[in-house]
């Protein structure tokens, strides 16, 4: 990892930047305040504050990609056929990374890989209509209907984890009955990406507040649509600055790393190494 | 600059509508002219009806939801009233056929938008009368959508006078 | 489906413009009210109707408790069900099988359900089109030609086949077939492998697949297993591979032999590579080695054991040397992989479908489990019998003079001659063509294709064109619907109807997960369930008397009562209506204690072969492997996109239907170049990818490609490797053959 002075120092600039350029779109970011969202030395449990992230454990995961299935039925992920996809067109959240081994000879590893939440995420300096931005917990979430479909945060973005929709998606006949009424549709020309479920979040943050009681760990752990079908239990939520949390445990693992590191975006998405014994 | 743009277009676009056609919308073709002020006149073992009997999602849901069918008939399946409405009977005709017999929701948010009414009502302790008016004095079903609730500047004035988020997110997906 | 055109950024302003004009001044100028469904800004918002939205209020959402029906597994599922449309499936968390898992087979269920391309209602065909027709006269026109064969004393006529995978509709159309009196009742569950339960049933006596105790297991050795990519238990043995690996503190070690990267090979610890077919020989070498290094204690005692002496005989030969020889594994890997498994006991050597998919399934399957007992796995808990679910059978059918006679006739598939078969497909078209006038006359397929799925298709195409009229219950418009059906009269989809479905064999306990109907019909179809028991009321004595009840949930109903009657597992209200209600509620029934038929004596093989491949050497050097890919299943899931999606290879990519092959046997072939395989009974003509991680020698393709129907998503994608299989049953089981077949590649421009 980077530097964190450097980084915070070139963070406070691009601010100031897009303070300036973009004038009173950024003061919802503004307020949105920078900053919890660093995976910084973790504090005391605060959910009013979170940072969400995920660890995705590959020594339980099998590359069985119920995750990938699941988010496209929890976000009306759009299908595209044959065609679009050889184009380039295919639409993903959530896919499977194959990394070439760093051995030759030895196997490729695969990897679930959705969106990495960087708390430094180059696709939010990028956009030029604050369409995309980070939220007070962390997510690098998204405006459907604020996207003008100019895809630099697709250019930025070094994971490639945003898709653009080529045209307006199409559900034919009987399909529209399944979409799933929390999530919005996407129209055509817009970019689309992982929320981390961030529907999920707000109505268990609703119940819980109508219950009148704090979230509890137990149910962020599965709580995005993808960690609530893996049948290996490999991925885990929660809020990265509650040390008590689970995935904050397992973020300690001495088998984590992040993607591209080196880059200093500090992904909320942590992985644990695969074990071969 | 780009803001400006937009809004020099959109007025043009707004002008060019509006000049276009006066003609008011015709109402949505409810299945039967609802009366809420009867309705929340209507006195059961426990005192009268509320707002939440026949939407009950006001306080823990996103959605204040209107009832099914059945839930009409509790009451329908015997004529009510004195004299009864004209037009009661098609309630039960409809549940004796099974359907259809759909509600028209006139104000509905858009798809970008997300509104809870448990968080304004549970949790900011909102009257249904803050949104919507006073409801209780409607005769008839509303014949357009409700502006007042369909306008992003007075949630932002509210949000922003009672210092709840503004976040993006916090409305929008 | 879309096409890819010029990114609408001009269309996307004016809609940010007009939104920002705001929804009221909008609506002012519409010229009518414009329903809710016509607003652009959201889809997921505005659906049309649907029937039994009115039973909700809007936006009203319950959840369902269900079995999955995607694959043959069972289960348990929950369905969120938002006025009236299901728009989630997740897996049930209190499911002892799947605890909260589940698979793409399972996610992918709403694309089933809400397949655009589904049967809406009954049809028949009608100077060669399908026309609809009302359900009376389409039932009321099979019962009056079932009726007829039955009083032209020729029951034996009516040829019945059912691939159901989990649930009671096998046991009520099996009923049917006794009761009017035909033999020819054909088992075409793909999901209970025929040869797994042969080699069960030949060895502990039980027909039925094994249950392995990996909880105990320290080591597990697959030979050629396909555990997560193609089982009927690939969420169980899913969350089996992540137990192993990081659920104790000592961790389980899992070594794979297989040919290629697949996803067995990918989450082994080890992977140790081995010719196609040849891993039975690895058994019987790894039993020789620990005969002969452990006598005193791997010893196979006759009052545990049948065959000794003869299994002795048998492993002799295979020495490190010859089992290298035979199976590419090096001789030194053998006996490391010997005393591993010996060292680290409790140890587990397993074999599934994709293991047995060869000319030697039975013998490799019979050594694997010869191999446990030298291990000592069936008296350890390893491994054992299945448990068996305490249901109610159904009151003895009668049968009358006509059945009985029609029951003695000789079964059309010739079963009987292969020692352990219950049936058999893969003898059914010539058998049919040879019958002549004791040809089947009616066909009701029920959860089958064979017009696509079957070895060489073109050829059982043929074969149901003989028959006068064939019924299909399918929901989808599949190649038998499309192609051959005279009748078709179309079943709800799994979330549509009611279901006992017993759990895979997987845990140590009986599980059966009831099916709830989620949602109201979709469309004029009816539970085929149903549709056989109005079939027998109107048939009349003596088949109604067999079938009596009013209906197909009443009838699941009354084998739920042995459950009741067992007073144990988790639902133990008295009275039959509290206990339905709870176990409804509750979704499962699990039993409190292992029931697994024990294993008294365990008999042990005395022959082994090599698989044999079929055509010529010289012209056709590579042997095909077809493969059931991941989230193929039974190969109903064509019409469901997100299935293609899946990409568990390292250089596989969406929507790709390609052959694999090492590049050391596709001289001059080019990686991505179309190729044209050749078999001796077809070609195919598909892009190929040579891949490192192959065995020499040998071509994989998958199944599920080259649909001519099943609706949009599958129609015109990928080629069907089925018309290169060679035709024919495996000769000592009469099960189906993929594994079996040489081929030759062509370039693309050959023809």
């Amino acid at each position: 990892m980077s530097d964190p002075k450097r980084r915070s120092l070139l963070k406070a600039g691009v601010a100031a930047l897009g303070a300036a350029v973009l004038g009173k779109q950024t003061e919802d970011r503004a307020e949105a305040g920078h900053g919890h969202h660093r995976s910084g030395p973790p504090g005391k449990a605060d959910h009013a504050h979170p940072r969400w992230g995920m660890v995705i454990d590959l020594d339980r995961c099998t590359l069985c990609s119920s995750c990938t299935t699941a988010c496209r039925q929890e976000n009306n992920v759009p299908s595209v056929g044959p065609d679009d996809d050889h184009r380039g067109a295919l639409i993903e959240w959530i896919g499977i990374l194959w990394q070439e081994p760093e051995q030759p000879g030895a196997l490729p590893t695969g990897m679930p890989f959705p969106c990495q939440h960087c708390a430094d995420a180059p696709c939010v300096k990028v956009c030029p209509v604050g369409a995309t931005f980070k939220s007070p917990d962390g997510i690098t979430m998204q405006i459907w209907d604020r996207c003008i479909g100019c895809r630099y945060c697709m250019v930025a973005c070094p994971y490639g984890r945003r898709s653009f929709n080529w045209e307006e998606p199409e559900w034919s006949g009987t399909q529209v009955q399944m979409l799933n009424p929390d999530v919005a549709t996407r129209p055509g020309g817009v970019v689309e990406k992982c929320t981390f479920c961030h529907h999920r979040i707000r109505r268990l943050r609703e119940d819980a507040a109508v219950e009148g009681r704090e979230l509890r760990d137990e149910e962020l752990q599965r709580l995005p649509a993808c960690a609530a079908a893996c049948p290996a239990e490999a991925i885990t939520f929660g809020d990265l600055h509650d040390p008590e949390s689970k995935v904050a445990t397992q973020a300690r693992d001495p088998r984590r790393f992040q993607l591209l590191d080196y880059l200093g975006t500090d992904p909320s998405v942590i992985y644990l190494k695969r074990d071969r014994r | 600059m780009r803001r400006a743009a937009l809004l020099a277009v959109t007025a043009l676009l707004a002008g060019v509508v509006l000049v276009g056609c006066r003609r008011p919308s015709p109402p949505p073709p409810q299945p039967l002219p609802f009366d809420h002020s009867i309705h929340v006149r209507v006195e059961l073992d426990q005192g009268t009806l509320q707002c939440t009997s026949c939407h009950p999602g006001a306080e823990r849901g996103a959605h204040a939801g209107l009832p099914a069918l059945a839930y009409c008939l509790r009451c329908h399946m015997r004529p009510q009233g004195d004299p009864p409405s004209p037009r009661e009977h098609l309630v039960r005709e409809a549940g004796a056929r099974g359907g259809p017999f759909r509600w028209i929701q006139v104000t509905r948010e858009p798809g970008h938008v997300y509104f809870s009414h448990a968080a304004h009502v549970s949790l900011a302790k909102l009257t249904c009368k803050d949104c919507h008016g006073d409801v209780t004095s409607w005769q008839a079903a509303p014949k357009a959508p409700n502006q007042r609730l369909l306008s992003m500047d007075r949630c932002l004035a509210c949000h922003r006078a009672r210092g709840a988020p503004t976040h993006c997110n916090t409305c929008h997906q | 489906m879309s096409r890819p055109r010029t990114p609408p950024l001009s269309r996307r302003q004016a809609l940010a413009a007009l939104g920002a004009l705001g929804a009221g001044s909008a609506a002012a100028c519409r010229k009518g009210w414009r329903p809710p469904e016509e607003d652009p800004t959201s889809i997921a918002l505005a659906k049309p109707y649907v029937a039994g939205a009115e039973a909700y209020g809007t936006r009203e959402e319950r959840w369902f408790r269900s079995a999955c029906g995607q694959c043959a597994a069972g289960c348990g599922i929950r369905v969120r069900v938002v006025e009236g449309r299901a728009v989630r499936i997740e897996g049930d968390r209190d499911n002892p099988l799947n605890q909260g898992g589940i698979g793409p087979r399972g996610l992918s269920g709403l694309q089933a359900v809400y397949d655009a391309d589904r049967l809406t209602g009954p049809m028949k065909r009608i100077d060669g089109a399908l026309t609809p027709i009302s359900w009376d006269d389409a039932l009321g026109e099979l019962a009056a030609s079932l009726a007829a064969l039955r009083e032209r004393g020729e029951p034996d006529r009516l040829l019945v086949w059912t691939g159901h995978e989990r649930g009671l509709m096998y046991d009520l159309l099996e009923r049917f077939s006794l009761a009017f009196g035909t033999p020819n009742f054909v088992d075409g569950r793909a999901g209970r492998s025929a040869v797994m339960t042969q080699a069960m049933a030949a060895t502990t006596g039980v027909a039925e697949v094994p249950v392995y105790g990996w909880a105990h297991a320290r080591y597990v050795l697959s030979l050629e297993a396909a555990l997560i990519e193609d089982s009927c238990q690939s969420v169980y043995f899913t969350r089996v591979a992540a137990q192993l690996r990081r659920g104790a503190a000592e961790r389980t070690r899992l070594v794979h032999a297989g040919a290629s990267l697949d996803l067995c090979a990918y989450n082994a610890d080890e992977w140790v590579r081995i010719r196609p077919g040849t891993s039975g020989a690895l058994a019987l070498g790894l039993a020789r080695h620990l005969m002969e290094a452990h006598p005193e204690e791997a010893t196979l005692p006759p009052s545990l054991v049948d065959g000794a002496d003869g299994f002795r005989a048998l492993v002799g030969p295979y020495t490190p040397d010859r089992v290298a020889e035979l199976t590419g594994v090096e001789p030194r890997a053998v006996t490391r992989i010997a005393e591993e498994l010996w060292a680290q006991r409790p140890a587990l050597v397993f074999v599934d479908e994709r293991s047995l998919a060869f000319t030697n399934g039975l013998d490799t399957a019979r050594a694997a489990l010869a191999l446990n007992a030298v291990l000592g796995g069936f008296w350890q808990g390893g491994i054992g019998n299945a448990p068996a679910l305490p249901l109610r059978d159904w009151p003895e059918v009668s049968v009358d003079a006509v059945a009985t006679a029609g029951l003695a006739r000789a079964r059309l598939d010739g079963a009987e001659r292969f020692a352990r078969a219950r049936s058999v497909h893969e003898t059914l078209p010539e058998a049919i063509e040879a019958a002549g006038d004791r040809a089947p006359a009616i066909a009701l397929l029920h959860h089958a294709n064979p017009a696509y799925a079957r070895q060489q298709p073109a050829r059982w195409r043929r074969a149901l064109d003989a028959i006068d009229l064939v019924v299909s219950f399918s929901p989808f418009l599949d190649e038998t619907v499309a192609e051959v059906a005279d009748l078709v009269l179309p079943d709800h989809t799994y979330l549509e109807r009611w279901e006992a479905v017993e759990a895979a064999p997987a845990l140590d306990r009986a599980v059966l997960t009831v099916r709830t109907p989620a949602i109201a019909p979709l469309h004029d179809t009816r539970a085929t369930g149903d549709v056989v028991l109005d079939l027998a009321r109107r048939l009349g004595a003596p088949v109604a008397d067999a079938l009596p009840w009013r209906s197909y949930r009443v009838a699941i109903e009354a084998r739920l009562e042995g459950l009741r009657d067992v007073r144990r597992g988790n639902i133990r209200a008295i009275s039959r209506h509290d206990f339905l209600a709870e176990l409804l509620e509750v979704g499962h029934w699990v039993d409190d204690e292992p029931a697994n038929p024990p294993v008294s004596k365990v008999v042990l093989p005395d022959r082994y072969e090599v698989p044999a491949w079929y055509g010529d050497a010289a012209r056709f050097p590579l042997g095909l492997l077809p493969y059931r890919p991941l989230g193929y299943a039974e190969g109903s899931g064509a019409n469901q996109p997100w299935l293609r999606l899946l990409r568990p290879r390292p250089d596989a990519q969406a929507w790709t239907f390609a052959a694999r092959v090492h590049p050391e046997s596709a001289p001059g072939v080019e990686d991505g170049e179309e190729i044209t395989l050749h078999s001796e009974w077809g070609s195919i003509r598909i892009p190929v990818v040579l891949d490192e991680w192959i065995e020499p020698g040998f071509v994989a393709i998958p199944l599920g490609g080259g649909h001519t129907a099943s609706g949009r998503w599958a129609r015109g994608f990928g080629v069907n490797v089925l018309d290169l299989v060679r035709p024919g049953p495996a000769a000592d089981t009469g099960a189906d053959l993929l594994c079996a077949t040489r081929v030759r590649i062509g370039h693309g421009g050959e023809s």
